[in-house]
């Protein structure tokens, strides 16, 4: 099933500086809540259907940095939005699944049902350093492991059923003890007996978001996500790949946004956007490449191309890259989603509140629901 | 000198069999519901608020069990959101050594110390024992993470020595001007190349040390193991003595270890938990512990505590019997306890329900506001704390009493604040902010050129 309501999907990557290699600012920025609370503001003044928060557990080589942790930037500022989607980054790799699931399951408590999660895989020789290994797993096991993950994580979120807490004085059942359930997960890497210790979140599952090029090529449907993310550069092999994707998600009754993602350069004027994209190659040390789709234009320019690829079967929607932060941000909300509004492209207020509800993503049941359970009944009053 | 009060407060959660119960408790499954605990201690200035963990569902007999409290957030993802809605209260989570790992959890609580501006506190636990209890977690523990045992006392002790050391110098890993002009020094951020017994992490961390330096530690294990860590590490220490005497010793033993180990006396603030019962009118204070008490005694919580106290099923014993012959070696129940209960119950005829009674009402401390400030003082005065770990029944109704009538009892004295006078939680309670391991050595770096 494509996306509905005639609107697009936007989204955008929040990673340092900006994507483009030649990005700089002030390294304290990055280590200080005001930069990401701008910069989460600006998107959701843009009504952005959500960030996404880069993160990794080693210090980044090459272009040094620090930066705190993504979950706890977001929780920070989930009290201080209202609407945005919060997208947060936590691998798979060297973590629990009875750790992560829960804590991004808190991020959408927190939010009111407005948590992602992207389940990526780590092939950084500096983090496998940091988590007792002296190189990093094989691509084959740590594609495995993500797979094995959010499975799991998708029953632990199920291991309480919507209504477990039904606090029911009279009775003196705080809980329903036949809405949890063990989930006796035994697989390769993960034996789990749940059930998790934090409620179902607000929106059944958090949202799982999948970057194909995550996993050095093709992106594992096997997991299962609910947003793809893909890095075409033509209008034809985009809707190559967003068909292919879509008929596999189909095949299995499974409801699939595909994003594209792409670096839009903004200028006053064409020439003056070429011009600044110009300088920030430049900038950039030899053999830095942008990877993926880049416009370069006004405004305007970029939102007709934006939507001649939505229009025509290319993607739900766009997760924009931003060449360079807080700028590129600023210029999403005062530029270029007012020429996408105008076009009847992009939404002009939230309609949802969770960020399904934005997606047009179903709230999935519980696989557990209505399945027996080991309860205690002999207290019930 | 009178010594400075402390105060915290903890979240009453899961394994709780009273509070949910009383009609004005606040939901449990609703943010809103911690941001009020939250806004409600910063009003009454307390030091921190506290929320504890334990990483399995509490069941009962093997089995899921609908009268007592289970479920609650993650703290880690909780915390960030906390500091959102408040400006100055500390912000402590209970978090397990046995089932994380340190890279990670350095960079989580370092990261809560940065985005609350230096208001971060982790307890350190090594998780639930396998002991009898089974109810509360045993090997159940270990099968959330693929594993098929719980380690045992020492072994979990041993790991977080290891663990301990090693997260601390990773939130030293960056020299405090590590990021001076806004550019990175790389010179400034140090690797910690650590492998021992437990871990081998390279380093450095990815996050800049924490506005505390390290977030305060509290320790709360009673074990010769748990007080030598606490002795060690802590800034903080959680007590679950309710007598006097006992608190007493306890704060001896501790200040005693504080000395072999090279720490002044005052390093660290021994807080035991203490539920507190006010009201205007000794009168009124009396009335609502017993309605307390009432609502706590029932059948199916006598039952059920004394079944995850001893680990035998108590579901079809008659509570107005004599305690039956339960076989103390059987396997999975706590065989010494139900021992005593036994020589209790015949020797002095004591009923079931009479044992339950008896050892399971831990009874608050009751009184007026004056009463309440009165042992506050006499405890801290006589050398048995430095303050006390607040354990309130029923939220918002006993954390509000405690903020409206005692916190101003205690102002008046002068024995407590009357606004922050500092802006991290260290400041609150006025424990040592770390040097880094690097402040030396740079400042003679820099003399020798
Ligand atoms: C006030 C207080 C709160 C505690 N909270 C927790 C908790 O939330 N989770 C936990 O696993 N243990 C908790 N404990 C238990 C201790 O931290 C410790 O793990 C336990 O006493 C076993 O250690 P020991 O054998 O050294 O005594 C708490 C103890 C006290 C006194």
């Amino acid at each position: 099933m494509t996306h509905h309501s005639g609107h697009m999907i936007l989204s955008a990557s929040i990673a340092g500086f900006g994507f483009h290699p030649a990005a700089t600012g002030d390294a304290r920025h990055l280590v200080q809540v005001d930069y990401y609370r701008r910069l989460v503001q600006a998107a959701e003044r843009a009504r952005l259907d959500f960030v996404l928060l880069d993160d990794a557990r080693a210090l980044p080589e090459g272009r040094c940095h620090g930066r705190l942790d993504a979950l706890a930037v977001l929780s920070r500022l989930a009290p201080e939005t209202r609407s945005i989607g919060l997208a947060v980054s936590k691998p798979t790799t060297y973590s629990e699944p009875f750790h992560v699931s829960r804590e991004v399951a808190t991020l959408d408590f927190v939010s009111g049902g407005r948590a992602a999660w992207h389940p990526g895989t780590t092939a950084s020789a500096a983090e496998a350093r940091n988590f007792g290994h002296d190189q990093p797993l094989p691509a084959a096991v740590r594609h495995a492991i993500a797979e094995e993950f959010v499975a799991v994580s998708r029953k632990l979120w199920d291991s309480w059923e919507d209504d477990a807490v039904i606090v029911d004085r009279r009775r003196g059942l705080y809980i329903d003890p036949h809405k949890l359930h063990h989930i006796d997960h035994v697989g390769r890497h993960f034996r789990i007996r749940g059930p998790q210790i934090t409620y179902r979140p607000p929106q059944g599952h958090v949202v799982v978001i999948q970057i194909a090029g995550d996993h050095d090529g093709e992106p594992h449907t096997a997991i299962a996500a609910d947003v793809l993310i893909l890095h075409d550069t033509t209008l034809e092999a985009a809707r190559d790949a967003y068909a292919r994707h879509q008929a596999q998600a189909a095949s299995v009754h499974h409801t699939l946004r595909v994003l594209q993602a792409v670096m839009p350069v903004i200028g006053a004027t064409d020439a003056a956007a070429q011009a600044r994209a110009d300088a920030l190659d430049a900038r950039a040390a030899d053999g830095d490449r942008v990877r993926g789709l880049r416009l370069v234009g006004t405004p305007a320019h970029i939102a007709d191309e934006l939507v001649r690829w939505f229009r025509s079967g290319a993607a739900d929607g766009f997760h924009l890259l931003p060449a360079e932060l807080p700028a590129d941000m600023d210029e999403y909300a005062g530029l270029l989603v007012p020429e996408l509004q105008r076009r009847g492209a992009f939404r002009t207020e939230y309609a949802g509140r969770t960020l399904r509800e934005h997606l047009q993503l179903p709230r999935p049941a519980s696989q557990f629901a209505g399945a027996p359970s080991e309860a205690h009944t002999a207290y019930h009053g | 000198m009178t010594r400075h009060i402390h105060i915290g407060v903890f979240f009453q959660g899961v394994g709780h069999t009273i509070a949910w119960r009383h009609p004005d408790h606040a939901p449990h499954d609703a943010f809103e519901t911690y941001v009020r605990f939250a806004q409600t201690a910063e009003r009454g200035l307390l030091d921190f608020i506290f929320f504890g963990e334990g990483l399995v569902v509490r069941e009962h007999q093997g089995k899921f069990f609908g009268p007592i409290v289970n479920g609650r957030p993650d703290t880690i993802a909780l915390l960030p959101a906390l500091a959102a809605v408040t400006e100055r209260i500390g912000l402590a989570a209970t978090i397990s050594s046995t089932y994380n790992q340190p890279y990670e959890l350095a960079r989580q609580l370092a990261s809560i110390d940065h985005v609350s501006a230096g208001r971060a506190a982790w307890n350190v636990v090594t998780s639930f024992s396998n002991s009898a209890a089974r109810d509360s977690g045993g090997d159940q523990v270990a099968y959330n993470f693929s594993k098929e045992k719980h380690l045992e006392h020492a072994t979990r002790y041993d790991r977080a020595r290891e663990f301990v050391a090693l997260i601390r110098q990773l939130w030293d890993s960056w020299e405090e001007d590590a990021l001076d002009g806004g550019r990175v020094n790389a010179a400034k951020i140090h690797a910690v190349d650590h492998a021992a017994a437990w871990f081998a992490v390279h380093g450095p961390l990815d996050v800049p040390r924490p506005p505390q330096g390290h977030p305060v530690i509290i320790q709360a294990g009673q074990s010769d193991d748990g007080r030598d860590l606490a002795a060690r590490i802590a800034d903080v220490i959680f007590s679950p003595f309710r007598d006097l005497e006992e608190s007493r010793a306890h704060y001896a033993d501790i200040q005693a270890r504080l000395l072999r180990y090279g720490r002044p006396s005052d390093a660290v603030r021994v807080l035991p938990g203490l539920a507190v019962v006010t009201a205007p009118t000794e009168r009124e204070a009396h009335d609502k512990a017993e309605a307390y008490r009432r609502l706590m005694l029932t059948d199916v919580v006598r039952r059920y505590l004394l079944g995850e106290q001893s680990g035998a099923d108590f579901a079809d014993v008659d509570l107005d019997g004599l305690l039956p012959d339960i076989d103390p070696s059987q396997p999975g129940v706590n065989g010494p306890l139900l021992t005593r209960w036994q020589e209790l119950s015949r020797e002095r005829g004591l009923s079931v329900r009479q044992i339950a009674d008896t050892i399971l009402s831990r009874p608050p401390v009751v009184g007026t506001p004056a009463q309440i400030a009165d042992h506050f003082e006499h405890w801290v005065d006589t050398g048995a704390s430095d303050g006390f770990l607040l354990t309130p029944t029923v939220f918002p109704n006993d954390l509000d009493d405690f903020v409206d009538l005692v916190v101003p009892e205690l102002q008046a004295r002068g024995r407590f604040r009357s606004a922050y006078d500092g802006t991290t939680l260290r400041d609150h309670l006025r424990v040592a902010r770390p040097a880094g391991r690097w402040a030396r050595s740079s400042a003679s770096v820099a003399a020798g050129t």
